[in-house]
């Protein structure tokens, strides 16, 4: 859409202003234009702004290309005062300074004159649309309104407080980068492009939630991403038809493969560089306005288990991998088994280990599996006070933890050590994992096997996990098996699975992402003179 | 939807509704560490000792001391179950009976037949058949049980360590479990042995709880001589040098020590430290024949004599010297059970039956017979490895007035 020639004398054209139709008009997309009343204009802006007390409004005379009468309309807060202060300054200061040509042609359409030589910004754009300036507006953008126009610009000034880029919080790491995202979209995508500084780094962005109008991007390197994944999460994305997006947890709550399960079946991380490295294995990225958690698909189930610290670290790191698994079944199954066993299976225990535990059960008012049940409620309710409570209160909340709860509850006989040691040691396994919502299924998982544990032992605890494995088997995350590559079985991505084999032999992408480019490297293994170099 | 709900509400109600089915909480057990079985007048007297968790276990307010560690309950009934079931009514608790270390048999049951004793035990999914079997040699099971000893607050485990380290370091001790017994029992060509322990001391002073306080105890526990069975009957018992060449034969031997005297009135101590028995058997004309061959090596362990050791002629008399006396105590253990038991307890018949089946089927029809005149040619090779820390002893070097 090119601009159209107006006329400063000719002001005759009037919007017809439907107020029933524009509002409703989201889905239909039907434009509204605007009268070519410079006044009028305004007008309808204040007005269906409800007259904001952060919306400025300010009209200008240019007294030197005849008289142009020009309004600007931005939201205080959203834009940067210093870019505003300097294209007033040039357009009411510089433009009698300047020599402008006295064209006919030109004179006629000052739309043009003002966007080629009044606008010292970068970012112009052409508007003619109600609904595209509320929107610029309401972002950030300044819209310039020309008297006897029915077209206008939208000035890209967009620039608010926001945290700026801090240390990660969540996934950190000895070694590796400590920058985590912000809130701001722009940063966000800004990080990334640092890391990965290709002209294949393809980014498209829509604005989802009728309401917020939140924007969301869609990150992947075109060539090496599956086509196929690409355009299922376009797909997903556009299908959402919400009044909100507040973070990118309700993004993956519309767009999950599986709408009931407890494991995540989305990545989501903090980190750019683990962004940067699944964009490079073929995964796309999801980022969300206003949220410092950004999304990536598809999402595999050992992923959860992997810290980006795997790769920066040599490569026998990787066996700490082992460890986290490890973590894993301790922090699922440590209080099920114990009750199973202290109540169905003694016969198991070693004869000097089963005596040292009824010892310590002696007088336990409780069976194994409510004392079990109580003490995991009592850990879960004090991570939960220590997430929730103020920061000034928090010594008081370990005391009381620590303290009261384990030593006195012992003291007291009401439960024994033996199960403050299994608690304890099931919480500290629950904080291994590198990702936050591994643990989310597992601590409640916990409860259910605790109970199965309690009514059928070790047979309970068994067809429990057979369950869970089936299920874990049924999940796909974006068209990927959730479990892959263990199941299906894929021998060449076991090098990055359990563990994590050197650099130089990890030569493929993973196969289970279905890359359209599966060549990582070619041969890199080192080889250094058998000579000294001296 | 509301199919898949009422699917959830079944399985939830499935699992909620059956209860705890066979869930023991742990301090509802009675822990039975030893159980001990005798006869008297025709019935069995059942003794089951059961363990105090909380006078077992190290507490450091100092609350475990003033508890005895162990109950020792015991019944007399007709039956070994019916006396399992009423012993109950004595017991606050279920009895459990997985963790059993010894079953230990009065030699009275011994005596008249262990088959009935000892298929409950084998057949009870409770217990697990890994526990060791012992004679109460002289005195009743119960007594045996009801021995306090310092170092051990459970007397079964006092039983069972010590039945362990004895195998380990003496030789004349074996440890037999049940399986282990009931396989000797049923396999062809051999014989069950078991080995005895008895009490050194009074009864009476060693069940009291200040045993363990004195210093020097008085009364003990003592593992000697092992019990020679004819199929599940005792027949008698071979003393602690027959026992020694029996664990030889066996290949059961880890350490032991053997003495040669080498004048009047001092000896020579040889620590035996690897001992390795290789039997083969055939059947000659008819005739069975074994034949023992033990290689062994030593350590020399204590000199009282005037001899040179670091000539290598001393040595080799030396080994002579042992392989002789091994020979002689081999010989003993064998001839005690030929002539006098007439029981195959080495396992001999087996061997034959390994190395010559053919032959194995001629003679097993009276085995018994054939073992009481078997010819048993017994080879001895012994090595003497290291002299200790110093070579020739300074004993004789010692000034005379």
């Amino acid at each position: 859409m090119g601009i159209e020639p107006c006329s400063l004398r000719d002001s005759k054209a009037i919007l017809i202003w439907k107020k029933s139709d524009w509002r409703m008009s989201h889905n239909a997309k039907q434009q509204v234009s605007f009268s070519s009343s410079l006044e009028e204009n305004m007008e309808v802006v204040k007005r269906e702004l409800g007259n904001s007390t952060d919306l400025v409004t300010r009209t200008v005379r240019m007294e030197a290309i005849g008289q142009i009468e020009v309004g600007i309309l931005y939201t205080e807060g959203l834009v940067d005062k210093s870019l505003i202060s300097n294209f007033m300054e040039s357009l009411m200061v510089h433009a009698h300074k300047r020599e402008i040509p006295s064209d006919d042609a030109l004179a006629d359409e000052p739309l043009s004159l003002i966007k080629d030589f009044m606008l010292t910004m970068g970012g112009v754009e052409l508007l003619d649309d109600l609904d595209e300036l509320f929107n610029a507006v309401l972002t950030g953008d300044t819209v310039l309104l020309v008297e006897g126009c029915t077209q206008g610009f939208i000035v890209n000034t967009k620039q608010w407080e926001d945290r700026g880029v801090q240390e990660t919080s969540v996934q950190t790491v000895v070694r590796g980068s400590r920058e985590a995202f912000s809130e701001s979209l722009r940063t966000n995508t800004a990080l990334v492009r640092r890391r990965i500084n290709n002209r294949h780094l393809w980014l498209e962005t829509k604005q989802i939630g009728k309401m917020t109008q939140t924007k969301v991007s869609v990150m992947y390197i075109k060539g090496v991403a599956d086509e196929n994944v690409i355009a299922e999460v376009q797909r997903r994305l556009n299908r959402i038809d919400i009044d909100g997006i507040l973070e990118s947890g309700n993004i993956e709550e519309l767009i999950q493969d599986a709408a009931f399960t407890p494991f995540p079946t989305i990545y989501n991380t903090e980190r750019p560089d683990s962004v940067a490295a699944g964009l490079l294995e073929g995964r796309v990225a999801i980022l969300v306005d206003g949220t410092p958690i950004v999304l990536l698909v598809p999402a595999i189930f050992v992923q959860f288990f992997q810290s980006p610290e795997d790769y920066y670290q040599r490569s026998d790191f990787g066996l700490l991998r082992m460890l986290r698994l490890l973590s894993f079944f301790i922090a699922l199954l440590g209080p099920s088994i114990y009750v199973a066993i202290t109540t169905f299976h003694q016969e198991m225990l070693q004869t000097n280990l089963l005596m040292s535990i009824a010892a310590q059960r002696e007088g336990v008012p409780f069976p194994a599996a409510v004392e079990a049940m109580l003490m995991e409620l009592t850990f879960e309710l004090l991570r939960e006070a220590g997430v929730r409570m103020p920061r000034a209160v928090g010594s008081a909340i370990s005391i009381v933890g620590a303290l009261v709860l384990g030593e006195a509850a012992v003291q007291a006989g009401l439960v024994s050590p033996a199960t403050v040691i299994v608690v304890s040691i099931t919480a500290i396994t629950s904080f291994v994992f590198p990702s936050f919502s591994m643990s989310i299924p597992i601590r409640m998982l916990r409860f259910g096997l605790i109970a199965l544990a309690a009514s059928f032992g070790l047979i309970g605890v068994f067809v429990g996990l057979i369950a869970l494995c089936l299920h874990l088997c049924t999940l796909r995350s974006f068209g990927v098996p959730y479990m892959s590559p263990l199941a299906p079985l894929n021998l060449a991505d076991q090098r990055d699975t359990l563990l994590r084999l050197p650099i130089w032999m990890m030569h493929t992408r993973p196969y289970f992402l279905r890359p359209k480019n599966s060549i990582r490297e070619h041969d890199n293994k080192p080889n250094p003179p058998r000579e000294s170099v001296h | 939807m509301k199919r898949k709900a009422v699917f959830v509400l079944a399985a939830v109600l499935l699992l909620l509704t059956t209860g705890c089915w066979n869930r023991r909480e742990l301090n509802d057990l009675a822990i039975v560490m030893a159980v001990g079985i005798d006869k008297v007048d025709g019935e069995y007297l059942l003794s089951t000792q059961i363990v105090n968790p909380g006078g077992v276990a190290a507490s450091k307010d100092g609350a475990g001391g003033t508890q005895s560690a162990v109950a020792t309950y015991s019944m007399r009934s007709a039956d070994i179950f019916e006396g399992i079931r009423r012993l109950t009514t004595m017991t606050p608790r279920r009895l459990y009976f997985s963790h059993i270390q010894v079953l230990v048999l009065g030699e009275q049951v011994a005596r008249e037949g262990t088959k009935e004793v000892l298929d409950l035990l084998f057949r009870d999914h409770e217990v697990r058949p890994d526990f060791y079997v012992i004679l109460a040699k002289d005195t009743s099971a119960l007594h045996i049980l009801s021995m306090l000893d310092p170092l051990e607050k459970i007397p079964a485990t006092k039983l069972y360590k010590s039945l362990e380290t004895g195998e380990k370091a003496w030789g004349s001790v074996i440890s037999i479990q049940l399986d282990e017994f009931i396989t000797q029992l049923l396999s062809e060509g051999s014989e069950p042995v078991l080995v005895g322990v008895t009490v050194k001391g009074k009864v009476q002073t060693g069940s009291n709880g200040n045993n363990p306080q004195q210093e020097s105890v008085s009364t003990l526990l003592k593992y000697e001589d092992i019990g020679v069975f004819k199929e599940d009957k005792l027949q008698g018992w071979f003393n602690e040098k027959e026992s020694i060449g029996f664990s030889y034969i066996t290949d059961r031997l880890d350490s032991t020590v053997e003495a040669i005297p080498c004048d009047k009135n001092s000896k020579l101590i040889i620590e035996i430290i690897h001992s390795k028995s290789t039997l083969d058997g055939r059947v000659v004309n008819g005739k069975p024949q074994v034949e023992v061959k033990i290689e062994a090596e030593g350590n020399v362990g204590e000199v009282a004599c005037a001899i040179d050791l670091a000539k290598s002629q001393t040595i080799y008399k030396l080994e002579r010297e042992v392989e002789k006396r091994i020979k002689e105590k081999i010989q003993n253990v064998i001839t005690k059970a030929q002539k006098q038991f007439h029981s195959d307890a080495f396992g001999f018949g087996q061997v034959i039956y390994q190395n010559d089946p053919k032959g194995w089927e001629k003679v097993k029809h009276n085995w018994n017979e054939a073992f009481a005149d078997l010819k048993v040619k017994i080879n001895v090779d012994v090595k003497l490895r290291r002299t200790g820390k110093v070579g020739n002893s300074f004993i004789p070097f010692i000034k005379k007035d």
